[in-house]
């Protein structure tokens, strides 16, 4: 039963139609790549969109944030924020408690997660207290609302988002236009 | 990979997806002016198209692992304009596949015996509507020394061309072929 008749269209094709079959899949890769990388310098974020987790009541674990971070505007308290810790690689979204401000415009400003009973200073680097500009990936702009369950999915079932990933991969390697 | 011509093996294809029905029209259409005639493909339309999609994909690699060397705020320029050559080049392909190769799918040259004379140009090119079941062929021809060209075009009902399992009748398109590329030679200019 498992004749793999869908690969007799790749078969019948010479190498000139295999090599065009190939560049598909990397235009639609490209594409999604570029699209990407054009909200990163459009937004001013290296990361445009994040997936939330823990930000209750204000966002449920799973919503989608949409992230601006350009220099002139300030950081006020109040303003939900999206960090990174240096040294660790996941992005916090959190809401700024406290902010210190000097004449130069360097910012020194503390966060806590709303569904959190303390402020951050756990999350921090070792000896940091406060955090800088730098790192801040951006501020919240906008929200989509449950979306991003599946990047959560598949970030906690890798082998889901291999076999995902690999299944279309295929399908638009064989498939011919 | 030893390949049986199209004429002893016909392709079988899904006879509901009509984009296999199409393609596999297409192929045996261009198997019949390769085999039956002493003409010679030209790849210079498709080859234009692979070009403008390496180079597009070119820019989309280049961007990635220079965003990788040189992390985000620093690459910024550098994106910038990778994303926006990448785009002008996808449509630069939109352009090329909707004006220039236009349905064409084969070239076929007949070149001049002596080797002196430009070659004639033959070009097919076919559509077939989505859920429809008319393939329409078009055969043009393009003489080599005068410049002038000719062309026919036929209707096909798809379904006269497959046989209840989907199988292409290679026969019939043969007889469809030599019958359109008779009656591009023989009009009067």
């Amino acid at each position: 039963m498992l004749q793999l008749d869908f690969l007799d269209d790749l078969r019948r094709m010479n190498m000139r139609q295999l090599f065009y079959q190939l560049l598909n899949f990397a235009m639609i890769v490209s594409s999604a790549l570029m699209i990407w990388k054009g909200l990163m310098v459009v937004t001013g974020s290296e990361s445009p969109i994040v997936v939330v987790l823990s930000m209750e009541p204000a966002f449920q674990r799973g919503d989608l944030l949409f992230l601006t971070n350009y220099e002139q505007e300030p950081i006020r308290a109040g303003e939900i924020v999206v960090f990174k810790v240096e040294g660790r690689d996941i992005p916090i979204v959190h809401r700024v408690m406290k902010v210190h401000e000097k004449e130069d415009g360097s910012v020194k400003f503390l966060t806590k997660g709303d569904n959190n009973n303390v402020d951050d200073r756990g999350l921090y680097a070792n000896g940091q207290a406060w955090l800088n500009r730098k790192d801040v990936v951006g501020r919240a702009r906008g929200y989509v609302p449950f979306i991003g369950i599946v990047t959560i999915i598949m970030n906690d079932y890798p082998k889901f988002k291999y076999a995902v990933l690999a299944g279309l991969g295929l399908f638009v390697l064989v498939h011919r236009e | 990979m030893s390949k049986k011509s199209m004429e002893e093996n016909p392709p079988k294809v899904n006879k509901w997806d009509g984009n296999a029905l199409k393609n596999a029209l297409d192929d045996a259409v261009k198997d019949v002016l390769l085999t039956q005639f002493s003409y010679v493909e030209s790849h210079k339309l498709l080859d234009g198209r692979l070009i403008i999609s390496s180079v597009a994909v070119g820019f989309s690699i280049f961007a990635l692992v220079w965003d990788w060397l040189y992390p985000f705020p620093q690459s910024r320029t550098v994106m910038c304009v990778c994303v926006v050559s990448y785009f002008v080049m996808m449509g630069v392909l939109t352009w090329y596949t909707t004006c220039l190769e236009r349905g064409i799918f084969c070239t076929a040259l007949n070149k001049d015996a002596a080797g002196i004379d430009p070659d004639d140009v033959w070009n097919a090119s076919s559509s077939l509507k989505r859920f429809d079941n008319k393939y329409h062929l078009r055969l043009t021809q393009r003489m080599g020394k005068s410049g002038k060209g000719k062309e026919a075009h036929t209707t096909l009902t798809v379904e006269n061309f497959f046989d209840e399992t989907g199988r292409l009748l290679y026969g019939a398109v043969a007889k469809e072929v030599l019958r359109l590329h008779s009656d591009v030679e023989n009009k009067k200019n």
